[in-house]
């Protein structure tokens, strides 16, 4: 049995276009205001495994209705020639180019596809319509038609009445804006058409529903792994001994700064793949840090040892090493396996090397100060980066790839989305969160970020539903770099929502 | 490509071309790399909830086209390194041997000083060692302990390979500095396997050291004489040091007691700085001279028990702890979960397959309306009502007049449903009118100008000629069927349309906002 096929079709600039890229989560579909966009048919088919469950077709608009169905009239005197006439009017017409779009729209049809006749809601019945849903009457095959709401206006009582005229199930669906759960229902009504095709169509649902699941599991991972590396993002500046570091601070820290936004943005843009938006233009104000101890001053000499334990090292090798040939023994070893150690390290970047370019060479003076920015101590700081990372996910979560306006993201609401995190949770990513901060070199264990990612997981789920209605109640902020406000006195201090600014520092333990 | 393949492949070559293999794929989008995987994941099902499994095969069936040498030259590497090690802890500890065994003939040789150097420093680095190889968590339950250990990983000659870097070829220089970025990123998840990596060395190091003095005092044993003796500054008289040497040697000392020297032949060896002759409280007699040998089995003895044995159990150790840590590393390994996910979530495609037919544009070539110029000298106009508006003829001659100045004198139907024949009764009637009156064409502007108003629109012009003014006005109404002004952006569609049609008598006139 071939997979059930169902052709959305209509007028022309009724969001067809718009209900099949939301469906097939497609950003290539051609939207526009601009009637007789869809010049040709376009397939698609869900597939799990390679394996199709059901294909959508996008197809042109009626153009010559009332022509076609005049044409067709004058040749079929009975209802049981009309799905006959029709293939022969696609026949005659396909050489002919008289009606280019309503043969493409028709094949599909005659090939077994169901009729998904989308309409516009917003706008008012019109006889003109009728001539095409006799058309579609006439291929005899099972339809329902949608309801699209282009506008606010709502004309959707004299549009059922007609519609019900012609079929059997009339639902409304908003392209735009129609949440993942409606999605699904369209596509369980859509199994309603006909007996077979209902197990492949509730098959596919749970699919993608499974789906669903996983990119949201995706996305955890690829936040925790955004915040693990924003967190520990060290950068460094070696300076003389006899030179100011003052002088060097502002470099470092937007040198700090733009790395941060950096690995912000490849978050983002990670998400939005996951969910299947390519260049997906987004407006977002820019992560604030504001630290008040930005900058750490440490001297350094040529084995990376600070002073003190370059000392306490020299004490512990004076100790050890007393007869001066066991240091040839298990010293050298140990030194000599380090080195192997280190070596086999890197051999992999090894055969990498070139695409990693851009390292530096080591500069090679002997000793000096070491100007350092990071790891990020500030306590909000993390929550900070989750809050507008949850935000965000849930927007991409939120949109269908019908929308093809900038993703707006709203600060406010991403402070709102950081508080929302309840106190449990908080707790477990604050254990995480130090073991970040405390890491060296911007190295951490990658397990943190495998538990980062599953506390992620977890507030996701309850913060996508909760999103939208905070995202509108929050309250509009004037500065978001603002400390705490002191308006809200009903808040428990220890349930202070973690706040982007990070004026005031509490220690760690 | 049999599991068994897997298992004689070393997992630390499987690490390194996973990671190089993680490096590569970042470059390919996250689709293509589904599209990819998860066939192989399908074609693995065996091996499922066998993460590590999984994923070795899973290399070997990336890499099948283009195989990395990389891996295997690491693993190639060590092994050669590790060679190394075994030669020089050879021949360090063979010549330590012969040093520390060094036999002029006029001193005996002190136990002292060789239990000192092989079981004294040797047990001392064995602690260090055991330091270093404790587990974390553990440490921060021993207090000084961690710090001690940090310390002994800052002692890395590795810290020295910048440095060295400088000296090397350009090319060589980039490669070795970027596998030491690489290097400090990749620390942690590589952590475990690099201090399992670098203890085993040790002992591969340690154990060739202990062989080599074996061999070298097992040499020196039967190629020349040797006479033993032992003295310290300290005061230790024989009886303490008998009670001493036998708890050293309590490995052994019940089954094999020829290996324990006898309170005599301690009593027997000891000397003095200031003593004349090499053993002055030796008995004299060959056959003495001969129990005074017996201190060498007890020497072999303790190397082999206090150098050797521990660190072979050590090798062991490290061994083992290197490959659980190698297995973990695999599967922590950055980006070995994705690639896991790739490979056991259903692969949900549900875009387009074929590319979207790009709409002709930019060739129509637009004409611009006529300056406006409805005939007010011709009050009287015809107007067709395309495809029903629900409005009546009052209300449009009202609108009309308000807006153009024009009355209306008929209000002809076309574009209705059913008929065609009443757009032909239509033309007909506005091309026969005698009188010439203004033609007036309503449309509702909320919906596209279709094809079918078009061949209408090409009809009426082939039959009025083509000087007559057609004037086009999209009309929009509210719930109440009031006119109010279209939607701007529907307007600008019928506008462009109607422009396309490159017909220069066609006027489009849309209603004011004032007017309606
Ligand atoms: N606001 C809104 N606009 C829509 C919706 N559906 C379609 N549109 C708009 O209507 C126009 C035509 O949509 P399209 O999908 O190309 O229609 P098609 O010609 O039937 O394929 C586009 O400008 C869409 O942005 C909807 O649900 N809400
Ligand atoms: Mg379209």
């Amino acid at each position: 049995m071939s997979a059930p096929a169902f052709a959305v079709v209509g007028h022309p600039n009724k969001g067809k276009s718009s209900i099949v890229a939301t469906l097939a989560q497609d950003n290539s579909v051609q939207i526009s205001p601009i009637p007789g966009t869809t010049v040709k048919c376009r397939h698609f088919p869900m597939k799990v495994d390679g394996e199709v469950q059901y294909i959508l077709v996008d197809t042109p608009g009626f153009q010559r209705a009332r022509q076609a169905l005049a044409w067709m009239r004058a040749r079929a005197s009975t209802a049981a020639e009309r799905v006959n006439v029709v293939r022969q009017f696609v026949e005659e017409h396909e050489q002919s180019g008289r009606f280019p779009d309503e043969c493409e729209l028709l094949k599909p049809l005659l090939d077994g596809a169901g009729i998904l006749y989308v309409i516009d809601g917003s706008r008012p019945y019109g006889e003109e319509y009728e001539a095409e849903m006799e058309i579609l009457r006439w291929t005899g095959q099972p339809s329902i038609a949608l309801i699209n709401m282009i506008r606010k206006d709502s004309y959707i009582d004299e549009w059922t009445a007609a519609l019900e005229q012609y079929f059997k199930i009339v639902r409304v669906f908003n392209a735009m804006t129609a949440e993942f759960q409606k999605r699904l229902e369209l596509l369980k009504a859509f199994g309603q058409l006909r007996e077979e095709w209902q197990a492949p169509l509730a098959r596919a649902v749970a699919t993608l529903e499974e789906d669903r699941r996983a990119r949201q599991r995706r996305s955890a991972l690829a936040i925790a792994e955004m915040l693990a590396e924003m967190i520990t993002l060290t950068v460094t500046k070696r300076i003389a001994s006899d030179e100011d570091p003052s002088t060097k601070e502002a470099d470092l820290a937007r040198d700090y700064r733009t790395k941060l936004r950096k690995r912000e943005q490849k978050g983002r843009r990670q998400i939005e793949k996951i969910y299947d938006y390519e260049n997906l233009q987004r407006e977002e104000a820019e992560i604030e840090v504001i630290e008040q101890d930005l900058f750490s001053l440490e001297s350094w000499n040529m084995w990376g040892l600070k002073k003190n334990q370059l000392i306490a090292t020299g004490a512990l090798s004076g100790a050890a090493l007393g007869s001066g040939f066991d240091l040839a023994v298990g010293g050298a070893s140990l030194l000599l396996g380090a080195a192997i150690g280190s070596v086999v390290g890197g051999t992999s970047a090894w055969f990498s090397y070139k695409r990693i370019g851009e390292v530096k060479i080591l500069g090679l003076p002997l000793g000096g100060q070491e100007l350092r920015v990071g790891p990020a101590r500030n306590l909000n700081f993390p929550y900070v980066v989750l809050g507008r990372a949850l935000y965000h996910h849930a927007a991409v979560m939120h949109r269908t790839h019908a929308q093809r306006d900038v993703l707006c993201l709203d600060t406010t609401a991403e402070d709102a989305s950081a508080r929302s995190i309840a106190e449990s949770q908080r707790k477990q990513l604050e254990r995480v969160f130090t073991r970040l901060r405390n890491s060296e070199n911007g190295s951490y264990e990658p397990v943190l970020v495998e538990r980062l990612a599953e506390i992620i997981d977890e507030i996701m789920i309850k913060f996508t539903q909760t999103m939208l209605t905070t995202s509108i109640t929050a309250p509009p902020r004037t500065s978001a770099t603002a400390n705490l406000p002191s308006d809200e006195p009903e808040r428990a201090d220890d349930q202070q929502p973690p706040r982007r600014a990070a004026g005031s520092q509490r220690s760690v333990d | 490509m049999n599991s068994s393949n897997v298992a004689d492949r070393p997992i630390l070559a499987d690490l390194v071309d996973l990671s190089i293999q993680v490096d590569r794929d970042a470059a390919l989008n996250p689709p293509e790399l589904r599209r990819r995987d998860r066939p192989i994941g399908q074609k693995l099902a065996h091996l499922a909830g066998k993460p590590q499994g999984q994923l070795r095969q899973w290399l070997r069936e990336i890499s099948r086209d283009k195989p990395t040498q990389a891996g295997a030259t690491a693993v190639k590497t060590l092994h050669r390194m590790a060679l190394i090690l075994a030669a020089v802890g050879l021949i360090i500890g063979w010549g330590a041997a012969l040093a520390i065994f060094a036999y002029d003939g006029t001193r005996p040789v002190n136990v002292v000083n060789v239990l000192a150097a092989f079981v004294g420093v040797q047990l001392l680095l064995l602690l260090l060692t055991a330091i270093v190889a404790l587990p974390r968590n553990l440490l921060q339950r021993l207090p000084g302990a961690r710090p001690v250990q940090d310390l002994l990983g800052w002692l890395s000659p590795g810290r020295l390979v910048p440095a060295v870097a400088r000296y090397l070829p350009a090319e060589h220089r980039l490669a070795l500095e970027a596998a030491l970025g690489r290097h400090k990123a990749g620390h942690m998840a590589y952590g475990q396997v690099q201090k399992w990596l670098i203890l085993r060395f040790s002992q591969i190091l340690a154990i060739a050291f202990n062989i080599g003095a074996l061999a070298g005092c097992l040499y020196l044993v039967t190629v020349s004489d040797l006479a033993f003796g032992w003295s310290t500054t300290l005061t230790v008289d024989s009886q303490n040091f008998h009670s001493l040497i036998t708890q050293l040697a309590w490995p052994w000392r019940s089954w094999l007691p020829g290996a324990v020297p006898s309170i005599e032949v301690i009593d027997a060896t000891r000397y003095f700085r200031f003593d004349h002759g090499i053993l002055p409280n030796a008995p004299d007699g060959s056959a003495d001279v001969a129990t005074l040998g017996q201190w060498w089995p007890f020497l072999l003895m303790a190397i082999a028990c206090y150098g050797l044995l521990p660190r072979l159990g050590l090798f062991v150790l490290s061994q083992w702890r290197l490959d659980a840590a190698l297995k973990t590393a695999l599967v922590h390994a950055p980006g070995a979960l994705q690639i896991l996910d790739r490979m056991n979530r259903a692969l949900v495609e549900t875009a387009a397959t074929e590319p979207e037919v790009r709409m002709k544009s930019g060739a129509i070539q637009e004409v611009p309306f006529p300056a406006h110029s409805l005939d007010r000298n011709r009050p009287n106009a015809y107007l067709i009502n395309w495809a029903g508006i629900n409005a009546d003829e009052e209300q449009f001659d009202r609108l009309f007049k308000q807006t153009m100045g024009v009355a209306l004198e008929r209000m002809l139907h076309a574009g209705r449903m059913d008929s065609i024949d009443e757009d032909e009764r239509t033309i007909d009637e506005v091309a026969n009118a005698a009188h010439n009156p203004a033609i007036l064409v309503a449309v509702k502007s909320w919906e596209p100008p279709l094809l079918d108003f078009m061949d209408f629109l090409d009809s009426l012009r082939a039959a009025v000629g083509s000087e007559r003014l057609i004037t086009v006005t999209p009309i929009m109404l509210d719930q109440k069927r009031e006119f109010i002004p279209a939607d701007p952006d529907d307007l600008d569609v019928w506008k462009k349309r109607l422009q396309s049609r490159g017909d220069s008598r066609i006027d489009f006139l849309p209603l004011s906002a004032e007017a309606a």
